[in-house]
C-alpha cells in the first residue's frame, strides 16, 4: 500500500464503518424518526420505468481506464477527458456551432414524452440547457439543446459558481425539434445500471501453460512500441488493445507480463503473429477483424459521419445532431458510434445509416429516451 | 406491516451503520444523526427505484442530503473543516504527521476528497464509488488517479511522505 494511501486511511475519523450504531440506542432512536414520518401514500406512485443512463446510452461503447498506460478511451459520449493517454479509439465532439441547427418538425411526435438524465447547466444570459459534454472548469461549461420551464427551485441539490447553476437532473419533457419543453417536474438523477460486460476480453484461448512472457528480453516497454509500431504502420491494421491479466492499480508495475496485447488485422493474422513475435516476447493474440473494416477505414468513416450527421437528410431520417453529437471510431467492434440529442426512432436511422454508409458500420443514439420506453 | 417495512427494517439492520459512519466522517457525529434518517426517509420514498446494490445508493442520497442540509449553510466550511480534522492519531508520536496529513486532505477540494474518502474510508470498490458519485466507473477511476496525484504531491510539499513517481 503506497504512503499516501496508509496517511488517508490513518486519518478515517469512524475507523469502524459504523458498526453496532444501527441497534444501538441513538439508531433507534434514529429509526423511530424515520418511521414516524414514513408517507404510506407513496406507496401508491405508479412505478416508473428506468431510464437507460446517459453514461452509458451508447451500446457496446465502453471505456477502459488505465491512468498512465497507453491504451484505449472508446467514449462516444460524456465529458470530455483525454488524460488517459493515447486512444486507440478517436472520439471527436461538436458542441453548437455557429451555424443555426437544422430543424424540421414534420418527423418528431408532438405528444411522446421524452426523458433527459445528465448535467443541466444555466448560465446567465444563455438560459438553461442540457449538457452532452461538460467542460470541467469552475464553473463548469457546456453547450447543448435549450430547456424550458426549467425552474433551479425544484433542483435543490444544484451547485452555483458566478453566473452559473448546474445540476445532474432527470427531465421529462416534449421535443418539438429543437427545445425539450418539461411536462414533469425534474427529479434527482436515477442511479445508474452498471453494464459489466468487457470489450476487451481477449479472443484468443488461453494456452497451455497459461499467459506467461516467452522470451523476457522482449518483454519490455520499448518492445511494447514497436509492436505497436509494427501494427499500426500495416495496411490491414483494424485494433490494438491490452487485456489485464490482473486488476490495474496504481500499486503494482503495470508491465507486459501484466496484459496481453490483442492486435486484429483484415487479414493474414498468422504472418502478423510471427512478424510481432520477432519483436514482442509477452503475452499475444493476433486476430481477425470479423469487420474487415481497418481502423484507417473507420477513421475515414468517422469523419464523413461527424460532417453528415448535422444535415437535413439525417433530420429526415429522425436525427437531430444540431446541438451537439460526438462520435468516436470503436476500432474493437469495426463501427463508428455517435451521440445526438435525439433519434426520434431508430429503426429509420437504422435503414438511412445502413444506406448511406454500409450495414451496420455506424450506431447513432440519442440521449433522450422515450419515456414509455423502459 | 407490509413488505415495504419489512425492506426498510432489513436496509436499517444491515446499512444504517455504514451511512452513519459516511455521514459522520464528514459532518461529526451529532450532525450524522439527522443525516441518516433524512437518508432513510428519502430512500423510502423512492423505494419504487431502488437499484441492486443498496449502499452505494444511500451513500449517494445522504451525500445529497448532507448538500442539501449544509452545503448552503454558512456552517458549511467550519462543518467540513472540523470533520477533516477530528479524530485522533493511532500512534500519539504520529501526531504532527497526523495534523499535517489532515491539513492536506482538508485543502484538496469537495471533489477530490470525496473521490479518495470514499475508496479510503468508505472501502468501496471503483463501480460502488462511481455510483455514490453518480457516475461512471471509469470517470471515477479516472477521478481518483487524479486526485491520489494531487494528494500525493500535496503530501511531498508538506513533508510528510517523500516525493515519488507521478
Amino acid at each position: 500500500m503506497s504512503d499516501d494511501r496508509r496517511r488517508l486511511e490513518d486519518l478515517n475519523p469512524e475507523p469502524d464503518g459504523g458498526a453496532g450504531w444501527a441497534a444501538s440506542e441513538a439508531g433507534r432512536r434514529a429509526y423511530e424518526r424515520v418511521a414516524s414520518r414514513l408517507d404510506p401514500s407513496t406507496s401508491l406512485e405508479p412505478h416508473r420505468s428506468r431510464v437507460k443512463p446517459w453514461l452509458i446510452a451508447a451500446p457496446g461503447v465502453a471505456v477502459l481506464l488505465a491512468i498512465g498506460l497507453p491504451l484505449l478511451l472508446l467514449r462516444g459520449g460524456g465529458t470530455a477527458d483525454t488524460t488517459a493517454g493515447p486512444a486507440a479509439t478517436t472520439a471527436t465532439t461538436e458542441p453548437a456551432t455557429t451555424a443555426p441547427p437544422v430543424t424540421t418538425t414534420t418527423a418528431v411526435p408532438a405528444l411522446t414524452e421524452w426523458v433527459f438524465q445528465g448535467p443541466v447547466l444555466d448560465k446567465q444570459g444563455v438560459g438553461p440547457q442540457l449538457c452532452m459534454v461538460v467542460q470541467e472548469s469552475l464553473p463548469p461549461q457546456c453547450q447543448g439543446m435549450p430547456v424550458i420551464g426549467l425552474d433551479w427551485a425544484d433542483i435543490p441539490w444544484a451547485e452555483s459558481a458566478g453566473d452559473t447553476t448546474w445540476a445532474e437532473a432527470r427531465l421529462v419533457g416534449y421535443f418539438d425539434g429543437e427545445t425539450l419543453t418539461l411536462s414533469r417536474a425534474p427529479a434527482e438523477p436515477e442511479p445508474v445500471e452498471w453494464v459489466e460486460e468487457n470489450p476487451f476480453a481477449t479472443p484468443c484461448p488461453e494456452p497451455d501453460g497459461g499467459w506467461v512472457v516467452t522470451d523476457p528480453a522482449l518483454a519490455t516497454q520499448d518492445a511494447f512500441e514497436a509492436a505497436r509500431r509494427y501494427a499500426e504502420a500495416q495496411a490491414d491494421y483494424a485494433a490494438l488493445w491490452i487485456d489485464y491479466l490482473v486488476e490495474p492499480s496504481e500499486e503494482i508495475d503495470l508491465g507486459p507480463a501484466t496484459f496481453v496485447l490483442n492486435v486484429r488485422f483484415t487479414g493474414d493474422p498468422a504472418g502478423h503473429e510471427a512478424a510481432l513475435r520477432e519483436i514482442y516476447g509477452g503475452p499475444l493474440c493476433v486476430t481477425l477483424a470479423a469487420a474487415q473494416v481497418t481502423a484507417a477505414e473507420l477513421r475515414s468513416i468517422q469523419e464523413q459521419v461527424h460532417l453528415g450527421l448535422n444535415t437535413p437528410e439525417a433530420v429526415a431520417a429522425g436525427i437531430y445532431a444540431g446541438h451537439g453529437q460526438t462520435t468516436g471510431a470503436d476500432e474493437l467492434r469495426g463501427v463508428v458510434v455517435a451521440t445526438v440529442f435525439v433519434v426520434i426512432d431508430d429503426a429509420a436511422a437504422r435503414a438511412w445509416l445502413d444506406a448511406k454508409w454500409g450495414p451496420g458500420l455506424v450506431e447513432v443514439t440519442g440521449m433522450l429516451r422515450r419515456l414509455d420506453e423502459g | 406491516m407490509t413488505d415495504d417495512h419489512d425492506w426498510l427494517r432489513r436496509l436499517w439492520a444491515q446499512h444504517a451503520g455504514p451511512v452513519y459512519a459516511y455521514a459522520a466522517r464528514r459532518v461529526g457525529r451529532e450532525r450524522a444523526e439527522d443525516v441518516v434518517a433524512d437518508t432513510f426517509v428519502v430512500a423510502w420514498r423512492h423505494r419504487d427505484r431502488r437499484p441492486h446494490r443498496d449502499l452505494p445508493w444511500l451513500l449517494g442520497v445522504a451525500r445529497r442530503v448532507i448538500a442539501e442540509r449544509y452545503r448552503a449553510d454558512e456552517r458549511w466550511e467550519r462543518l467540513r473543516a472540523r470533520a477533516a480534522l477530528n479524530g485522533s492519531p493511532a500512534d500519539p508520536a504520529d501526531a504532527t504527521l497526523t495534523v499535517a496529513a489532515r491539513e492536506v486532505l482538508a485543502g484538496l477540494d469537495d471533489t477530490e476528497r470525496e473521490v479518495l474518502l470514499l475508496s479510503a474510508w468508505e472501502g468501496l470498490s471503483g463501480s460502488e464509488a462511481a455510483a455514490v458519485l453518480g457516475t461512471s466507473a471509469a470517470a471515477y477511476r479516472m477521478r481518483l488517479g487524479r486526485a491520489r496525484r494531487r494528494l500525493r504531491r500535496s503530501m511531498a510539499e508538506a513533508g510528510i511522505t517523500e516525493a515519488g513517481e507521478d
